[in-house]
């Protein structure tokens, strides 16, 4: 009886699951270059958005000191042009956060804080310069819990791109603890529910439709 | 039909599937969509990678590989068609093995499952010997029969909606070389009518299964199963180890296992070629697969002691744990898949409720794919699947244009999906109990 049995070569088997391995640490390398990249870009933007805050911060002291309220004119542009940025990248890190190795939990609280900033500036803004435009903040969690929150999130996109100018929204999330200036502004405007809005110092709990935003803040 | 299914069983089946639910969805929370489909889909491409470089090692082989044999090999053949309302293929069958070339006798029987239309009478008029059995019990049952009244030791079994190649049998008999060859395969080709997207997946399938894999299986004995549509036996060795088992929904992986346990190898002859008709509808794509993935199941609950079996050489140690990755992928797939979608409806609910409140209409926008690094992963993951249908589809002697290149992408994605669900259902089915059919 002949038999071919024998003389099986069985490094195929070692062999296939170092080409499946080297596939494998490749595919992740790749996928974490990505996502550095991507975290390296909203990291510089966040850097150059505080960057223009801490400009326009500046600015503000001296129209403080000086009462001169001719120089809000220069304010204005570099003020909404930053509603505009720091909007984008709530998108980019909140609703499209399709990272899968790298938590940018420390990015998110770094934005989290020039938010604030902004926010302040902002009110500082519209007190010494008087201007006529509305503050709105949204309050939410992240959109696995809280979808509504989502939805009244593109609401507020829709109104700021209709209402150019006469509107700044701020979103500020609720289910961050670790970060005290938040738990101020979430005790001081005594929010307990998502989503809430802050329409002008003024509380209003649950979603709320285009037309009753538009409304209350009459544009 | 309701009486087919007990209560037990259906108790038992919805706590299993409810059991996997909160698993996976425990899993898909905690640990990330992404990160639980990674493990089924790691193993697939350990499987592929090692018989991609399997092919590499074996190439030459095939090559340098002896091509004369001993004519002494070559007896008397008895080819054994069976067959149940096959009028239309019946024909193109037969034909097709009275011009096939065999240096000996060839004794052709068409056994005849009880068929209620003109079967037998195109039988009889190509002069063919036919038995009739007067009802239809399956082809376990009609293969027996035949292989009984075979008059020869050398037993070649045709399907009736499989046409064979001129010199198929000549090359599959030359494989017999030595006694522990109990029984060869041979190159099963999709046959293709329409050049649907359907075929052609099918065909991918076919040319990689019993192609590329068989080859492989060749020289590691790994081959598992004797493929209905052409394989060809030994009389001496059903005496020995029994006939088809006329209660098993997959006759031929049954034999293909205890010919296994019995010590036999399996021999794949690549150039014996034969072309087999396939379904052309998905549901009985869905209907054919359900019934040899149930098979597979069934049969390893019979087989479950050459699992991780050293005795059983690289079979038990390897292809048979490693074909389990295919059960294990379609339930990780399905269950993962069925959380996420079931999230997705919820949110889609509370975005048609905020809808109704807000009278805005809310676009929900699609992630932006192109910055997701999961689909660079995915992406990555696919190549050597890719390669390995590429390669596949060259060894079955066609020439790869652009268009394959398309084909076997669409495959990985969209067929590898159905292929899941086939396989999940196979498992939902016997689980169940459900009345199993042929």
């Amino acid at each position: 009886m002949v038999k071919m049995v024998d003389k099986i070569d069985r490094s195929i088997y070692w062999k296939g699951a170092l080409l499946a391995f080297s596939l494998f640490i490749f595919s992740l390398l790749l996928g974490y270059y990505i996502e550095l990249d991507k975290t390296e870009k909203i990291k510089n933007t966040i850097n150059s958005i505080n960057l223009a805050i801490d400009s326009s911060s500046t600015m503000m002291f001296f129209i403080q000191q000086t009462k001169s309220k001719k120089d809000c004119q220069a304010l204005s542009i570099g003020i909404n042009e930053l509603w505009m940025e720091t909007n984008r990248l709530r998108n980019q890190l909140e609703e499209q956060n399709t990272n899968i190795m790298i938590k940018n939990d420390e990015l998110k609280t770094f934005y989290y804080l020039t938010n604030i900033k902004l926010f302040l500036l902002t009110r500082d803004y519209k007190d010494v310069c008087q201007k006529n435009f509305s503050n709105i903040l949204l309050f939410y969690t992240a959109f696995v819990s809280c979808p509504e929150c989502s939805v009244q999130g593109k609401i507020l996109d829709e109104i700021r791109d209709e209402c150019k100018g006469s509107v700044a929204v701020f979103a500020f999330p609720l289910d961050v603890k670790n970060i005290i200036a938040l738990n101020l502004i979430q005790s001081y405007y005594n929010i307990t529910k998502v989503p809430s809005l802050v329409i002008n110092e003024k509380k209003y709990e649950g979603l709320l439709s285009k037309n009753e935003i538009k409304n209350i803040i009459g544009c | 039909m309701k009486n087919d299914i007990e209560k037990s069983a259906i108790i038992r089946g919805f706590a299993f599937f409810a059991f996997l639910l909160v698993l996976y969805w425990y899993l898909v929370e905690n640990i990330g969509y992404f990160w639980v489909m990674l493990l089924p889909n790691f193993l697939l491409l350990l499987f592929t990678c090692i018989f991609l470089i399997g092919y590499f090692h074996i190439k030459d082989k095939e090559k340098n590989e002896k091509k004369e044999h001993d004519e002494k090999i070559f007896k008397p053949i008895s080819i054994i068609v069976p067959g149940y309302n096959c009028e239309k293929t019946l024909e193109k069958c037969l034909k097709s093995i009275k011009e096939a070339y065999y240096p000996y006798e060839k004794e052709i029987i068409y056994v005849d499952d009880g068929s209620k239309d003109k079967s037998v009478e195109i039988a009889k008029s190509l002069n063919v010997k036919v038995i009739k059995l007067e009802k239809n019990s399956g082809k376990a049952k009609a293969l027996n029969t035949g292989i009984k009244s075979a008059r020869h030791d050398i037993i070649a079994l045709i399907d009736s909606d499989t046409y064979i190649d001129k010199y198929a049998i000549v090359n599959a008999v030359k494989r017999f070389k030595s006694d522990d060859v109990g029984a060869v395969t041979v190159l099963i080709k999709a046959e293709n009518k329409n050049n649907s997207l359907l075929e052609r997946f099918q065909q991918i399938e076919y040319d990689v299964g019993f192609g590329l894999y068989a080859l492989i299986g060749r020289y590691y004995n790994i081959i598992f199963v004797t493929p209905g549509p052409m394989s060809v036996f030994r009389k001496s060795v059903f005496e020995k180890i029994g006939y088809f088992d006329e209660n098993n929904i997959t006759e031929d992986l049954e034999m293909g296992w205890r010919l296994r346990v019995f010590g036999y190898r399996i021999e794949y002859a690549p150039d014996a070629v034969a072309i087999t008709s396939i379904p052309l509808t998905i549901s009985d794509l869905l209907k054919q697969r359900i019934r040899w993935y149930r098979g597979k199941l069934i049969n390893l609950k019979k087989y479950w002691f050459m699992l991780f079996n050293p005795k059983y050489g690289d079979f038990g140690m390897f292809m048979l744990p490693f074909s389990l990755t295919a059960e294990f992928s379609a339930l990780t797939v399905i269950m993962a898949t069925s959380v996420i979608l079931i999230k997705q409806l919820w949110w889609s609910f509370v975005f048609l409720i905020s809808t109704l409140k807000t009278h805005t209409m809310v676009s929900i926008e699609l992630l932006n794919i192109l910055s997701n690094s999961a689909f660079y992963i995915a992406i990555i993951f696919m190549v050597p699947f890719v390669i390995v249908a590429l390669l596949s589809k060259n060894m079955a002697e066609k020439k790869i244009v652009i268009n394959d290149f398309i084909d076997v992408t669409l495959c990985v994605f969209l067929y590898s999906l159905f292929i899941s669900f086939a396989y999940f259902s196979s498992i939902f089915h016997e689980i169940m109990r459900l009345k199993a059919r042929w």
